[in-house]
């Protein structure tokens, strides 16, 4: 491999650590889900961030 | 059970961050733990490890916005999009450590479905919170705060919360404005007390809007009439 080679493989390696780095960071700060607080706000923040919602219906409905 | 096995699971948790959850459960039985949120140590149910057992219970109705009948698969899982409109469910076919890998499969389907840039919540949480404390500063009436809180939040980077900003900039501009149009009026008349009522409002709880200033202008100029005629 000549030199600008191994200099371009390496650039690209430490892009690659950066990536996960910053994914592995992302993920390792939730510790649990998080729930919304009313429906309003899930449909806001839904919105807002361009993600779907899931409602789980884990038991009888009050 | 859902609650033990699914909700805990790892790999559901970070596919979380890419969602929005809201459960719907009766039952305050699950016990309580404690965190840490900003630095300070809180009791928040076992289970639903950002909420209290009551705040949960606040949310326990959710479901019948999309059961119809009366019996239903627990858990039933249904996925909606971002206005909250049902896309597609699953019920009742969890097994344990298999349903949450099954949840993050229909996560994924669900994402499918909505093309287009997320937002992360980090990003979420840092401009919703001067929308919320200036949409509060606004019910108060408190008008500088609000002003202050939601100019913030307009120059923040997630659109649909500078578009909830900006329109309830207008309605305290327009506030203003009508606020000006009775001071006027009641200079013309004149009532000058009715008119220095307002005006001092204005200079005070809207200087960073055009009235504001507008109204400070006004009030020094019958301040320095009414010291002359003394």
């Amino acid at each position: 491999m000549t030199r600008l080679a191994v200099l371009i493989a390496s650039a690209a390696a430490a892009v690659c650590s950066a990536q996960e780095s910053d994914e592995t960071s992302k993920k390792s700060d939730l510790s649990h889900i998080v729930w919304a607080r009313s429906w309003e706000a899930a449909v806001r923040e839904a919105a807002a961030r361009n993600v779907p919602i899931m409602v789980m219906i884990v038991s009888n409905t009050g | 059970m859902v609650e033990s096995s699914i909700i805990p699971d790892k790999t559901l948790i970070e596919a979380s961050a890419d969602m929005v959850a809201i459960a719907s459960v009766v039952g305050r039985e699950h016990g309580s733990a404690e965190s840490i949120e900003d630095g300070r140590t809180v009791t928040r149910c076992k289970v639903y490890r950002n909420l209290t057992c009551d705040e949960h219970q606040q949310t326990s109705s959710i479901g019948l916005k999309f059961l119809n009948s009366g019996s239903f698969s627990v858990p039933t899982v249904i996925w909606c999009d971002t206005l909250g409109k049902e896309m597609f469910r699953r019920g009742g076919n969890y097994g344990s450590g298999a349903g949450a890998d099954q949840i993050v499969r229909d996560l994924s389907r669900a994402l499918d479905r909505i093309p287009g840039e997320r937002r992360s919540r980090a990003e979420y949480e840092t401009h919703v919170q001067p929308l919320d404390e200036g949409e509060r500063a606004f019910t108060e009436r408190r008008w500088n705060d609000a002003i202050k809180m939601l100019t913030s939040a307009k120059n923040g980077p997630l659109p649909a919360l500078t578009k909830a900003a900006d329109e309830k900039l207008s309605e305290i501009r327009k506030i203003g404005e009508r606020l000006l149009l009775e001071a006027q009026a009641y200079l013309e008349i004149p009532e000058v007390e009715s008119a220095r009522e307002r005006l001092k409002l204005l200079s005070e709880q809207f200087i960073a809007l055009e009235c504001g200033r507008k109204a400070a202008e006004l009030l020094k100029s019958l301040d320095e009439a009414q010291s002359k005629k003394r």
